[in-house]
């Protein structure tokens, strides 16, 4: 159908067109009831079959619309539905059916019920269409007038509503713009709103404080930093007074007048970055004075660790010197009898018969036991010796081939070949000429009598750098190696017997011997260690690997 | 040219020991021995005997043989008498190899054969 709808609403025009659209009538629209009637009357074409009307309108309402319709010849079987929004009472019902509209229909109505009001229409063509009475003009005016009375007052109301509602709506606006002020004025962040162009939109007096540049940030000037979403940036501002903050820029998106947007918020960390600065300067500060106090720590260790080698050293000394003070006390009343002993010996040989050998053997094997008691005495006294070195410098290698003269003759008795590589010059050296004579001379007899049917003595010198070399001293007590530093080294091989291994690590004990007992105190390897450990120095024994053994002694040059 | 017997004065506080040294010695027929074991009594014994060697033990009660030489050799009368200490507190070696380890007197350690101590004192009269 080609339906003429009439409302001074657009809103409603739209809804209802919409609404009709969808079962394909052909929609016009007009704005009132003036407009309508001449939209009606120019019609071109194929005319209307139906008007559907508003009743309140400027100019011409609903009511004079159809009315006119009505008596005007060209138009006046056009179908004629009201379509009001207002309170609907039986006499506008009546007033309805009185100037010849088809149907009354209250607003707002769902599709459905258009449809079966058209329908309806459609079917009852002519039947409710009253005849047009010929002049009952004040009655229907009176109604008229009532109905239209009534509908304005209640428009009014409606209207009357509706402002309410929008002053206060317009009220809680303003509050709620104020509280947006409050906030935005008052708060201690700086506040800047940008565009996606990075344009300013909103600056608050916070943000133009910080810049310091109230008339250059305006609104709508370029904000110029550079906007990163996310982080926070820090940005380095120089004030009017030439002083630099440091301000803390955070990027936040949202919306600004319906177009996306950047809300910045600034804050002042100069101070913090201050602060964090000072914590900084103080953590290195600490942890300097950390590394200070564990150097101090690492060397307080050491000097502790120090003090106790000296301690145990100390000790060691002491005991030595006491055990030295009785050793001479006993040597000397043990020598005295033995004197006697010997003298006696003498005056017996002198004076009993010699036929019996028995007698000869006796006296013979007394002063055997005489020479053994007083080599044990001396033995005994060397060990324990607590005299102190007596230093001078020395040339080694001379002691070295001294003490080899001295000994020389057991080695041709036992035909035994010696060898020797001294490497000269050695450096001269602090030592005890006498002692070291004695340990040198010890070792030379020890090889000797380790080869009784011959072999070869090998004797080297040479100087060695020694960085550090394990201590003899349990490794808990000390931690000083000795030697350390440039040594000398004294290698004594033999083609022996070598040791047995099982003895290797006690042959340094006081009377260890694996000799008979008629050949040794067993003091003489300790006693050489003891003048070696008393210089400060090392000796080591092993076995070499063809046989035989090997002697190294050590000594600070 | 032998103009009888040596005269030789021993102080040593070991009685037993002088004892031994004289029988050892006059039994050469060599010697005259004259023992002392008192320290005190040695340098009366020593101006009375006027003896041609003297024989000095170290360590004795009273008065050590060494402050004994020293005296000795103070007394116009006995200073060039030759002494000769026996001591148990040297070692052999020690007498051997460090001369005059005693108050740069020769010495001798204990124990000692009777032909050692014979040889020495020999050497010291020539």
């Amino acid at each position: 159908m080609k339906i003429l709808i009439v409302d001074d609403e657009k809103q409603n025009l739209k809804l209802l067109q919409k609404q009709l659209e969808r079962f394909d009538h052909k929609v016009f629209s007009a704005g009132n009831g003036a407009q309508a009637l001449d939209m009606l009357q120019t019609s071109q074409g194929p005319g209307f079959e139906m008007i559907i009307s508003d009743i309140l309108m400027p100019i011409m309402d609903g009511y004079q619309l159809c009315r006119a319709v009505r008596g005007n010849e060209k138009i006046k079987d056009v179908f004629f539905v009201l379509y009001s929004g207002t309170y609907i009472d039986t006499k506008d019902k009546i007033l309805a059916d009185k100037i010849g509209a088809d149907a009354f229909i209250q607003k707002p109505a769902g599709i459905d019920e258009l449809m079966g009001v058209i329908n309806k229409i459609k079917q009852d063509q002519k039947a409710k269409r009253t005849p047009m009475e010929p002049d009952p003009q004040a009655e229907i005016l009176k109604l008229y007038s009532e109905r239209l009375v009534q509908k304005l007052e209640k428009k009014m109301l409606e209207l009357q509503d509706e402002v309410a509602k929008r002053q206060d709506v317009e009220q809680k606006l303003l509050r709620s713009k104020e509280s947006f002020r409050n906030i935005v004025e008052k708060v201690v962040d700086g506040i800047v709103v940008l565009d996606h162009k990075g344009y300013i939109k909103l600056i608050n007096p916070a943000a133009r404080l910080l810049f310091d540049r109230k008339a250059e940030f305006a609104e709508d000037e370029l904000f110029g930093f550079p906007v990163c979403k996310g982080e926070s940036t820090e940005l380095d501002v120089i004030r009017s007074d030439g002083n630099k903050v440091i301000v803390e820029m955070r990027i936040a998106q949202t919306q600004w007048e319906g177009k996306g947007a950047y809300l910045a918020s600034l804050r002042d960390i100069t101070k913090r970055h201050e602060q964090t600065t000072e914590l900084m300067m103080a953590n290195i500060k600490l942890k300097a004075e950390i590394e200070e106090r564990k150097k101090v720590q690492a060397s307080l260790s050491e000097a502790y660790l120090k003090l106790k080698d000296t301690q145990f050293q100390l000790i060691q000394a002491a005991k030595m010197e006491l055990v030295g003070r009785l050793a001479s006390g006993v040597a000397h009343e043990v020598k005295n009898p033995l004197a006697i002993i010997m003298q006696g010996i003498d005056y017996l040989a002198q004076a009993v018969s010699t036929d019996d050998e028995n007698v000869t053997q006796t006296l013979n094997f007394m002063v055997n036991a005489v020479d053994r008691a007083d080599t044990i005495v001396k033995d005994l006294l060397d060990f324990s010796s607590a005299k102190p070195l007596e230093l001078s410098p020395q040339n080694l290698n001379a002691i070295v081939e001294e003490s080899l003269m001295l000994v020389k003759h057991e080695f041709e008795r036992r035909h035994i070949e010696i060898d020797t590589d001294l490497n000269h010059p050695l450096p001269c050296a602090a030592l005890d000429r006498n002692k070291l004579k004695q340990v040198f001379i010890n070792l030379f007899i020890n090889a000797a009598e380790a080869m009784p049917t011959g072999g070869k003595l090998i004797i080297k010198t040479y100087i060695q750098n020694l960085s550090n070399l394990k201590s003899d001293l349990p490794a808990k007590i000390s931690t000083y190696s000795k030697p350390r530093g440039p040594v000398a080294i004294i290698e004594i091989k033999d083609t022996g017997m070598g040791i047995e291994a099982k003895n290797l690590d006690k042959i340094f004990n006081p009377f260890f011997t694996t000799r008979l007992r008629e050949e040794g105190t067993g003091l003489g390897l300790s006693i050489v260690k003891r003048i070696i450990d008393m210089h400060d120095g090392r000796i080591e024994i092993k076995n070499r690997p063809k046989g035989g053994a090997k002697v190294i002694v050590m000594l600070k040059v | 040219m032998k103009m009888g017997k040596k005269k030789i004065l021993i102080v040593d506080d070991e009685k037993t020991f002088c004892w031994m040294v004289k029988i050892n010695l006059e039994k050469t027929g060599e010697y005259e021995v004259k023992t002392e074991s008192k320290s005190r009594m040695a340098l009366s014994a020593a101006r009375e005997f006027k003896p041609d060697l003297i024989i000095l033990d170290v360590v004795m009660p009273d008065m050590y043989g060494t402050e004994i030489c020293k005296k000795i050799s103070q007394e116009k009368d006995l200073k060039d008498i030759p002494i000769v200490f026996l001591t148990a507190i040297v070692t052999e070696a020690e007498a051997e190899f460090q001369e005059g380890i005693i108050e740069g007197r020769p010495t001798l350690a204990k124990p000692i054969t009777t032909e050692k101590l014979i040889t020495h004192i020999e050497r010291m009269l020539e």
